[in-house]
């Protein structure tokens, strides 16, 4: 909660080296502002996020997880980003099985020139997890 | 001896654009020293410019960017940016090049890019100077970067512009910079460079359209195809909307023009500038992307696509998303005042009708030419340039070679080419300059050593963190609480040290972090600063100078996705801060010393096939100094040139041509040929493969470090189309070639050509154009005429593929003697026999009418087709082959590897990989052959500290992770395993190191987590999840810190 008792949702976001993190990097130099919710990992290919490490995060309280790769066809290591969104859909049912909502996760293709892109995701997904509220793990 | 004796092992690469950028690394790989030198303010060329490439739509600056970086990384390339070449003297191997440093007013040892100073320019909103990168569609002041990701990452001011240069007064931007790096003082200033040869790869700029008015260019909305791709660029000047210029409304109609100015010889240029179709085709894909509702109509004379998946890329624009193509010459573009709208005028070539379209947004595919002072560098160069503005090569078959020995050529500014030609040219430029300089190589490249041994960090010492929070000037400092950070850092656990800085790059800080390891007995640090893509290399060298691994530093990004995404909110962006240190410290006391490895290279080659691309890589291995063996299936080498008669465009004698080479390789000691043989297998992988031929009853095994696949294509044989099969004198291009050798056309009075013979079809297997039909057809239609004067030939054709520097006039030479008509692929001619000659019926289009035609003899141009062989050899070497069509190999990346393959040590090129020219396989032979050599003259690889380990002991053997690795870099092996008296055989995966790129997908598949992604462990970043929103709970109940 900030001070103002409104609630910013805590998210982590996994971004892969060569696009999505290169995209959020451009955001940067563009000075395109978006909310401070994001806490960025930074790994090589979007193919690295394990299941297990969405699990991990939703059971430390995180209101959201955001991955962010190369779009497909783009991907630096052939097709990881492929692998990443298969696990990904897996990944949704699983939470969906275990009570979490599916939208508070959220794969978004953003290349290195998509500066105003990833700045967009970060505010809308802020957006989204702000009307969905607080995760509380049932 | 005169100082131009000695043969110096540097090369300069003039023009830093993407196909400067691959000589420069290639040579610099390759063992040499490098000099890029380029005129503007950064690299990256036009290609930095483009928005997406086709015919991937992959986004153009993603894949451009790493390999800009690398080359500002490189230790062996210096950067000479804003640089102009204004002398050369010597000869080949040892030249004294002066350069001039263009004065940028910006210190660039001390600019950090952080970009204050140009945030209040005055001159910006005084003058609106146009910006060059976005085609002048934006503004930018008098002290800018030319664009975000420039390399260097530094500001100059432009001198015509500056407020302070120009009229003694302003002076903003010196007192806006921290660094102290402005100074209006600065001169120019020369400078001496001596190299054993050059590279000139100045590439192209766009021919004026508003030479030719009737295209309407002064009007705002009528755009060139580069100032598109800007409009449709996400970083650019409407941030990725497409709007118009004028009142920057979204269009709902937008017409496309081709050959603006291209095959133009009265008004523009006489040569087809080879790539716009594609484009044009490409801008009206993602622009329907961006908007589905906007009508798109491209207005064109024949459609050039005849690269890898380009004619399948214009069906798709055409079908899935309904591009419009009209057959229609643009006659005038005028505008309507009111609306700004354009009318455009133009012929209908199916009817012959004048008609009109009315768009809101123009776009010209103007013809691109050689860059602005090709000419004059030319000149100071002493290269020869012809008619049209390019560079010339001294033969055709050496594409890359100058009448000045020692000085090569390559890019756009030889000819008309598209980015995978400019990149496979210019490692064959880079490996022409190798052959020259081969024995002085590795004498002026560095290669890294260290004063400071590298410390022993255990597994169980306690770690001992300092970090470096950097203010960036006031980029961080501003918005960030950079000392309360410091103060909050300080308390977390195995922090030693913490301390703020005003900027870290600086070398003086290089100088204190070393120092902070030595004092403070340190084996981790951090940096809390910018982006770990441009800096982490930098830091992580710095610590290694001062003994620490390199895998044990880390750097926070509290900048770019920190402070300067959240400058208005200071609290939850220093909150975010101290967030991102704190996760990263906990990475950082999870984190391992990671060791390099090394893996020796047996220094030979393996070409497979012995045709023209086989034996030309076979040579430039031989001239590189290393061994190479040729394995050809058939009894002698040559390939399909032994089919062909002349050769076009230098109409050079086949035979002789063959002849040569074939002398050239049993002159080389170092090579040896096996014909009559086959490849039976091959073990090992990058620098050791073991590989066995079959030849007749004998085995040959031999080792080699690389292999070159250079298998070559077949013309594909047409039984039952067109009465070939049927009718005795319905015959190939191929077989035609041995009539006209053997002069059997004497007899011959009418001939018909029947192009794009089951190739160019709307589905099945034959969709692609094979580049090469037209070419040969017309030079044969050529030939014909020169030995036979009296006969008729006639060319049925769909569309006319004569793209590059020469062929569109050759083209116009013959349309004098040879007529040429138009077919419709719905409606094909169709072959008879009557009274024993040939009857070819066909629909004329142009006039409509049913037209027959008597010929003795009917010649089908047909597509080519890989050998029979190619599954087998990619399943020999687990290499892709292209699937929907016939088995073209597969190469790394459309684009930017058009010579590799993703699995390493193996190499691609000529019409294995796509049909081609011989030119054009001769110069891809050589630089797949040098880019081989780069890893032979090395003669070991390093195998990086990111990559992925298996536990023998965990691993089921299920294989699942070799499955998912791109990069074959999963083998996998027995181990046996003995209980009491029973011996049971298990199978494991391990991974070759000197193959995995770390991307880590395996690490994921695996079902029982024997995989471990070294430096991304599952552990840390599972810790670094924790340390966020278990905040200090996770740090502070932690005792021992465990893997």
């Amino acid at each position: 909660m900030s001070e103002k008792g409104e609630f910013v949702p805590r998210i982590v976001a996994f971004l892969c080296n060569w696009c999505g993190y290169a995209g959020a990097d451009l955001a940067g130099v563009s000075r395109f502002q978006y909310p401070a919710t994001i806490r960025v990992i930074r790994i090589m290919c979007s193919g690295r996020v394990q299941p297990s490490f969405i699990l991990e995060a939703f059971k430390d309280g995180a209101d959201g997880v955001l991955v962010c790769g190369c779009h497909i066809g783009d991907c630096h290591y052939i097709s990881g980003n492929e692998y990443a969104e298969r696990r990904f859909k897996k990944t949704q049912k699983i939470l969906s099985i275990l009570g979490i909502d599916p939208r508070r996760v959220r794969l978004e293709w953003v290349s290195a020139a998509e500066g105003m892109k990833f700045s967009q995701v970060v505010t809308e997904f802020t957006e989204q997890l702000k009307e969905l509220g607080p995760f509380e793990a049932s | 001896m005169s100082k131009f004796d000695e043969r110096i092992g540097a090369a300069m690469v003039i023009g830093g654009g993407v196909a400067g950028i691959q000589a420069a690394l290639d040579l610099a790989e390759s063992g040499f020293r490098v000099y890029l030198v380029e005129k503007s303010p950064s690299i990256g060329g036009r290609m930095a410019q483009l928005d997406k490439t086709f015919p991937t739509n992959d986004c153009s600056l993603c894949i451009l960017a790493p390999k800009m970086v690398e080359v500002f990384r490189h230790p062996n390339i210096e950067l000479l940016t804003y640089h102009e070449v204004t002398k050369v003297e010597g000869e080949a191997g040892n030249f004294e090049v002066t350069v001039l440093k263009k004065p940028r007013y910006v210190d660039e040892t001390k600019c950090k890019g952080c970009g204050q100073c140009a945030t209040k320019c005055p001159a910006e909103k005084l003058l609106k100077i146009p910006d060059e990168f976005n085609m002048g569609l934006q503004t930018r002041g008098a002290i800018y970067i030319p664009f975000p990701q420039a390399v260097p990452p530094v500001y100059l001011i432009d001198p015509e512009h500056c407020l302070y240069l120009t009229k003694g007064k302003c002076g903003t931007c010196i007192k806006r910079c921290d660094a102290g790096a402005i100074n209006y003082e600065m001169k120019p200033e020369y400078r001496k460079i001596r190299v054993g040869a050059i590279i000139v790869v100045t590439g192209f700029e766009q021919f004026d359209p508003s030479k030719i008015p009737r295209y309407g260019y002064q009007y705002p909305n009528v755009v060139t195809g580069l100032e598109f791709e800007r409009i449709m660029c996400a970083s650019g000047p409407y941030r990725g909307e497409i709007l118009r210029p004028s009142d920057k409304k979204h269009p709902h109609k937008i017409a496309l023009v081709s050959c603006v100015g291209s095959r133009n010889a009265k008004e523009g240029v006489p040569y087809c500038s080879s790539v716009c179709c594609m484009y044009l085709a490409k801008e009206c894909m993602i622009t329907k992307e961006h908007a589905p509702d906007v009508e798109c109509v491209i207005f064109k004379s024949d459609v050039r696509s005849y690269g890898k998946g380009f004619n399948e890329f214009i069906q798709r624009a055409r079908t899935e998303y309904g591009i419009r193509y009209i057959d229609g010459r643009v006659s005038l573009i005028e505008e309507d005042p009111e609306t700004q709208d354009l009318i455009v005028y133009y012929e209908d070539m199916a009817t012959g009708e004048s008609k009109e379209y009315r768009a809101e947004l123009v776009v010209l595919a103007t013809a691109l030419i050689p860059s602005k002072g090709t000419r004059e560098l030319a000149e100071i160069l002493g290269i020869n340039v012809d008619h049209r503005g390019f560079f010339t090569e001294l033969s055709e078959i050496s594409p890359s070679e100058t009448n000045r020995p020692g000085i090569y050529i390559c890019g756009y500014g030889q000819a008309p080419k598209d980015i995978p030609e400019s990149v496979a040219d210019a490692s064959s430029a880079a490996g022409k300059v190798a052959e020259l300089l081969a024995p002085v190589r590795g004498t002026l490249a560095k290669e890294m050593t260290f004063d400071v041994p590298e410390k022993e960090v255990k597994p169980d010492d306690e770690p001992r963190i300092g970090v470096m929070v950097c203010h960036c000037g006031i980029n961080i400092g501003a918005t960030v609480n950079v000392p309360e950070v410091v103060e909050y850092v300080k308390k977390l656990p195995n922090v030693v040290v913490a301390e703020a800085n005003l900027y870290s790059c600086s070398s003086d800080s290089q100088e204190r972090i070393k120092q902070l390891i030595a004092e403070y007995d340190l084996n981790r640090f951090i940096v809390a600063s910018c982006t770990p893509r441009t800096h982490e290399p930098l830091f992580a060298l710095t610590c290694r100078e001062g003994g620490l691994n390199p895998y044990l530093f880390e750097l926070v990004n509290i900048r770019d996705q920190c402070s300067w995404v959240h400058m208005h909110e200071p609290e939850a962006a220093t909150k975010k801060a101290m967030d991102l240190i704190r996760m990263t410290i906990a990475k950082s006391r999870r984190l391992k010393p990671q060791a390099q490895g090394e893996v020796s290279v047996t220094k030979k080659a393996l070409i497979i096939g012995g045709g023209v691309s086989g034996m030309t890589a076979a040579l430039h291995v031989a001239r590189e100094g290393f061994d190479a063996f040729i394995v050809e299936r058939e009894p002698e080498l040559g390939g399909i040139v032994r089919h062909l008669y002349r050769i076009f465009p230098s109409n050079e004698d086949a035979e002789e041509l063959l002849e040569k080479l074939r002398a050239q390789i049993a002159e080389q000691k170092n090579i040896k040929v096996f014909t009559g043989a086959k490849l039976v297998k091959v073990g090992g992988y990058v620098g050791n493969f073991d590989i066995e031929i079959a030849q007749g009853e004998k085995l040959h095994k031999i080792k080699v470090g690389a292999v070159i696949v250079a298998t070559g294509a077949n013309e594909f044989k047409p039984q039952g189309l067109f009465g070939y099969g049927t009718y005795p004198n319905v015959i190939t291009q191929l077989e035609l070639e041995q009539k006209l050798k053997k002069n059997e056309v004497q007899e011959l009075k009418d001939v018909v050509m029947i192009l794009c013979v089951n190739a160019r079809q709307i589905e099945g297997e034959f969709t692609y154009c094979s580049k090469i039909c037209c070419f040969e057809a017309i030079k044969n239609a050529h030939l014909l005429k020169e030995q036979n004067p009296d006969i008729n030939v006639t060319i049925l054709y769909r569309d006319i593929q004569m793209a590059g520097k020469s062929s569109e006039e050759f083209y116009r030479e013959v349309r004098q003697e040879v007529l040429f008509t138009r077919y419709d692929l719905n409606n094909p001619p169709k072959v008879t026999e009557k009274d024993g000659r040939l009857l070819v019926e066909f629909q004329n289009i142009l006039t409509d009418t049913l037209t027959s035609l008597e010929a003795d003899l009917v010649v089908l141009a047909t597509p080519m087709v890989p050998p029979d062989d190619v599954e087998e050899i990619s399943q020999f070497l687990k290499v892709p082959v292209m699937r929907g069509i016939p088995p073209f190999f597969l190469e790394a990346h459309v684009k930017l590897r058009p010579l590799d393959f993703a699995t390493d040590g193996v190499f691609l090129c000529g019409a294995a990989q796509w049909p081609k020219s011989i030119e054009e396989c001769a110069s891809q032979a050589t630089g797949a052959a040098a880019r081989a050599c780069a890893l032979l003259a090395k003669g070991k690889i390093i195998t990086a500290g990111i990559t992925m380990v298996i536990d023998e002991a965990k691993c089921i053997g299920c294989g699942r992770c070799a499955e998912v690795c791109p990069y074959n870099a999963i083998e996998r092996y027995k181990i046996e395993k003995t209980f009491e008296n029973v011996t049971l055989v298990e199978e494991k995966s391990r991974v070759i190191q000197a193959m995995c790129k770390g991307c880590g997908t395996c690490s994921v598949e695996c079902p029982v987590g024997a995989i471990t992604a070294r430096h991304f462990t599952t552990d840390q970043l599972n810790s670094m999840i924790q340390a966020y929103l278990l905040e200090d709970k996770e740090l502070i109940k932690e005792e021992t810190v465990h893997e």
